[in-house]
């Protein structure tokens, strides 16, 4: 217990059938390089590719891809021993919550082992939802799944109407009001929208020297026009107001924003900045050291979606790199 | 399900011994019990006090003798003692009571060999804990006790802050002068807290740079920002899931002391109430080693059912969630004292810590400060549906953890969606079904639905009901006067070790239905002693399908009897709950014999 892993995890919640397995299975085998702990409540629904197994010892799956799996069957405190016994060989942990579980209390179940919280994501199945909601047993346990979501990922959309679809769009957003929504078919949604890339903005690692430039926010279209991502890199110092505003003024369109900071109040060592949805972070990294401090941050949100006044706002107020040096 | 026990007894009844060799045939290896021979006379006769025989045809006799296990005649003394010959030994009860051993109608016997190892920190009546210096004293007791070494964990159980007459919490600072070189940690009656000593504190590597996690309390020591003692919650749990274990080893060497924990108190047929993988495992084992001299019923809890399938059943290829064909032989039947009964479901938690689920809000915020809280299920009515009409199709015995009625209602639409009816006699017991509205019971003798209802409640935590859901739904809390009246089997419990194995308070609670305030909680459900008694006896006996065996004095059931120092029927109400167990008989064999103070 003395020691707390530094292991990012993120709490998959929803109710039962919304797609979270479908969504777990996706990430297992599409991880991009990351190695995923993951913690399911019951291996039975875990649709892995015999091929990729690697070993399967009592409650823990190994797989080829460095990712492992890892039932709850015998407690939190079991599981998280799984996984401290390897520290370290894991990018990300995952933990699915149950169908009924409330997705925040899980969160806590998580940090009480002093994990930090990367974001609550809660799968909704679109065609079911409003059903789910109105049921005499489950009704409110739906709904309060939904308010407790950093991230929304309302599902099987293919499933309902375009016309349903806009009406359920307005009813989540009265339900989860600010919280981003993200559609997918059968949860197909990329790891880095979900979990966020590959540790290269995790503590103490910085971006290859070459990344460094002149402060600019560029705008890339990716996954067939699903996602549009921003990378602002600047090399004037931002104050922690700036921060906060940047945080609080990315907007509903904004799913996910990660990189390190070149604090003004801090100055001489890296600010790791997670966002997920509202929730955001920053946490002190290691000294810039030989390269010289700037800002980068990579932001994810909706297709389509304007470039957010905030980060507009930053660039301007931004000196040329090479004015700093 | 074929009822082994129910055909065993009644081809033994009614076809005599000739029948044994067909009755062997019947029944899987070791499960054979002893024969009665009347032909060789009692083994022992007991007179001379009051016999309470729990069978509503003779409540009372005046002898009883016993043979072979079982017993051999009942009824007036001159007729018992036919059966008397120069071997027999005559035992004067001396005015005692004499009846049949109690039945756990559930509780959770894994739960005993992990208590022995621990102090009794708790107020009355579970312990002796009234002051700060009281816990002092029984944690140096349990040191001598159980020759706790230096440097060992000394765990404590049922601290409670209201317990003590200084009304704050004990602090580390306050452990720390008797057990510096020991790590201490005294167990919440919640569970979900503990007290912990400095050496505790080192031990767990908590210090005044530990952060509290979210939904955790940390105490700290005034002006400064060191752990003070007291734990609650998130900043509790991964201390308590990380806890050394004992080894299986260590675990078998306390399974004396953990049986004497219900032969102490009259009991002879234990509930492991929620059975995991591993410990029944480890009760095989127990078993195998000739370790049990109790009966215990365990019921293997349903999300164990793949694990189990796994390692009993390797060769089967079904769905995950599948049970074999073959199943249902595993259960019903004793092996070396140890029998499995049936599936143990759960659909929701408790409502003393407000995770019931119920179908109204409470009056006061949910565990976590919500607003309009009314508890969740466990799962979501689907799952628990499709995994009722798997266990139901096999005919497997179901045990459903119900304590709010939401979850009853769950219970009840996934038994009529498996088609479920009384007259099939399936036994479905739901247990706790604490908060059951007046609706359901009609519900419940539809679908043969049969209660094991938690009377303590009223006593331990009657008060706090009263505050979260209101008098009138707190006063039908276990609502065994109307169930009765429904014609349902009531058996009562103390889900050990949430409550103590206290026969005689249950029974008390039953009758009385006081809380600890002493106000009478839902006057209107209180039964008489005799009925009460039957609760912990041939009715609980019934739910496990034991009823033709035990649970009553008559010629034939097994002679699973108690003596009590008082008579349980006839002494005044309060006494009740002193009348103490003076020996106890596992099948004739004397199981606790009372030390002399």
């Amino acid at each position: 217990m003395g020691q707390a892993m530094d292991l990012p995890f993120t709490v998959i919640g929803g109710y039962l059938g919304a797609g979270k397995t479908t969504l777990l299975n996706h990430l297992l085998t599409n991880t991009a390089g990351m190695r995923l702990a993951v913690l399911v409540n019951d291996f039975g629904s875990v649709n892995i590719d015999i091929d990729l197994i690697q070993s399967h010892d009592g409650e823990t799956l190994s797989l080829a891809n460095g990712c492992m799996c890892c039932s709850l069957v015998n407690g939190f405190a079991q599981a998280i021993g799984e996984i401290e016994k390897r520290a370290g060989a894991f990018d990300h942990l995952v933990i699915e919550a149950s169908g009924v579980a409330l997705p925040a209390k899980i969160a806590q179940y998580g940090q009480m082992y002093r994990l930090p919280l990367d974001g609550i994501l809660v799968v909704v199945d679109a065609e079911q939802v409003r059903t789910q909601a109105e049921n005499r047993y489950v009704g409110d346990t739906v709904l309060r799944q939904l308010a407790q979501a950093d991230l929304l990922i309302l599902n099987k959309t293919d499933l309902v109407p375009s016309e349903d679809l806009e009406s359920l769009r307005a009813w989540l957003a009265g339900l989860a009001p600010g919280t981003p929504l993200i559609e997918s078919v059968r949860s197909e949604v990329p790891l880095e929208v979900l979990l966020g890339a590959r540790g290269d903005c995790g503590k103490g690692r910085g971006p290859a020297p070459e990344q460094q430039g002149q402060d600019h926010a560029h705008a890339d279209h990716n996954h067939v026009g699903t996602y549009r991502t921003w990378t602002l890199e600047r090399a004037t110092p931002l104050t922690r107001a700036e921060l906060e505003g940047l945080a609080a003024g990315l907007g509903s369109d904004i799913y996910r924003a990660k990189g390190f900071v070149h604090l003004a109040e801090d100055p001489d060592r890296r600010q790791v900045y997670q966002q997920v949805g509202a929730r955001w972070s920053l946490e002190p990294g290691a000294a810039w050291g030989a390269s010289s401090g700037h800002t980068q941050l990579v932001v994810i949100g909706r297709a389509g979606a304007a470039t957010p006044e905030v980060l507009d706002r930053l660039m301007a107020s931004a000196m040329p790199l090479a004015s700093v040096a | 399900m074929t009822d082994r026990i129910d055909r065993r007894e009644f081809i033994k009844t009614t076809v005599g011994a000739a029948a044994g060799a067909l009755v062997a045939a019947h029944l899987p290896a070791g499960a054979a019990e002893p024969q009665a021979e009347a032909s060789q006379g009692a083994e022992r006769i007991f007179r001379g006090g009051s016999i309470v025989t729990m069978d509503d045809a003779r409540k009372e006799v005046q002898a009883v003798a016993i043979a072979g296990g079982k017993i051999l005649a009942a009824g007036d003394e001159a007729e018992v003692m036919k059966t008397r010959t120069d071997a027999t030994q005559v035992v004067d009860l001396g005015g005692k009571t004499l009846m049949p051993s109690f039945v756990d109608a559930h509780g959770h016997f894994m739960n005993a060999p992990q208590i022995v190892k621990w102090a009794n920190v708790s107020g009355p009546p579970v312990g002796p804990v009234t002051k700060i210096a009281d816990i002092v004293t029984v944690l140096q007791d349990h040191v001598k006790k159980q020759g706790i070494k230096k440097g060992d964990w000394i765990i404590g159980y049922g601290y409670d802050r209201s317990n003590l007459a200084e009304g704050r919490e004990l602090l580390a600072s306050e452990l720390d002068p008797a057990f510096p070189d020991n790590p201490v940690m005294l167990i919440h009656s919640s569970n979900h807290g503990a007290v912990l000593n400095s050496a505790a504190f080192k031990a767990v590597g908590y210090d005044e740079n530990t952060p509290t996690p979210p939904g955790g309390i940390i105490n700290r020591v005034e002006g400064s920002n060191k752990p003070a003692g007291f734990l609650m919650e998130t900043a509790f749990l991964p201390i308590f899931g990380n806890m050394p274990q004992p080894s299986e080893r260590e675990l078998l060497d306390t399974l004396h002391e953990a049986q004497q924990i219900y032969a102490a108190a009259g009991v002879t047929t234990c509930q492991e109430g929620a059975t995991h993988a591993k410990d029944l495992a480890f009760l095989r084992k127990a078993a195998d080693q000739g370790l049990l001299y109790l009966d215990i019923v365990s019921l293997p809890f349903i999300l164990e059912v793949p694990a189990l399938v796994r390692e009993y059943a390797p060769d089967f290829t079904g769905k995950p969630n599948d049970i074999p064909d073959e199943a249902p032989q595993a259960f019903g039947s004793y092996r070396n004292r140890l029998k499995l009964q049936g599936i143990k479901f759960t659909l929701d938690g408790s409502p003393q810590g407000k995770t019931a689920f119920w179908s109204k809000p409470l009056l006061t915020p949910g565990p976590g400060g919500e607003e309009n809280w009314r508890g969740q299920p466990l799962f979501p009515p689907v799952q628990v549906t499709a995994a009722l009409a798997q266990v139901y199709a096999k005919g497997i015995q179901v045990f459903a953890h119900c304590n709010g009625d939401a979850s009853i209602d769950m219970m009840i639409d996934g038994a009529r969606a498996a088609g479920v009816k009384a007259d099939e006699d399936r036994r479905t017991v739901i247990i706790h079904s604490q908060f059951q509205r007046p609706d359901q019971l009609e519900a419940y003798a539809e679908l043969g639905f049969s209660p094991s209802y938690f009377t303590v409640h009223v006593f331990y935590w009657g008060e706090e009901h009263v505050a979260n859901t209101g008098i009138e739904r707190a006063s039908f809390i276990s609502p065994m006067k109307s169930a009765a009246a429904k014609g349902l089997v009531c058996s009562n419990h103390s889900d050990f070790s949430v409550t103590p194995m206290d026969p005689m308070r249950m029974m008390w609670s039953a009758v009385v239905r006081t809380t600890r305030t002493g106000r009478v909680l839902g006057p209107d459900e209180r039964i008489d002693r005799w009925e009460s008694l039957k609760a912990l006896t041939t009715n609980a006996a019934w739910q496990i399908r034991e009823e033709d065996r035990k649970g009553k004095i008559a010629p034939g059931m097994l002679a699973d009897l108690v003596i009590l120092d008082a008579n349980p029927l006839t002494v005044e109400t309060d006494r009740i709950l002193g009348i103490k167990a003076v020996e106890t008989f596992k099948e004739g064999k004397s199981v606790y014999k009372r030390q002399p103070a």
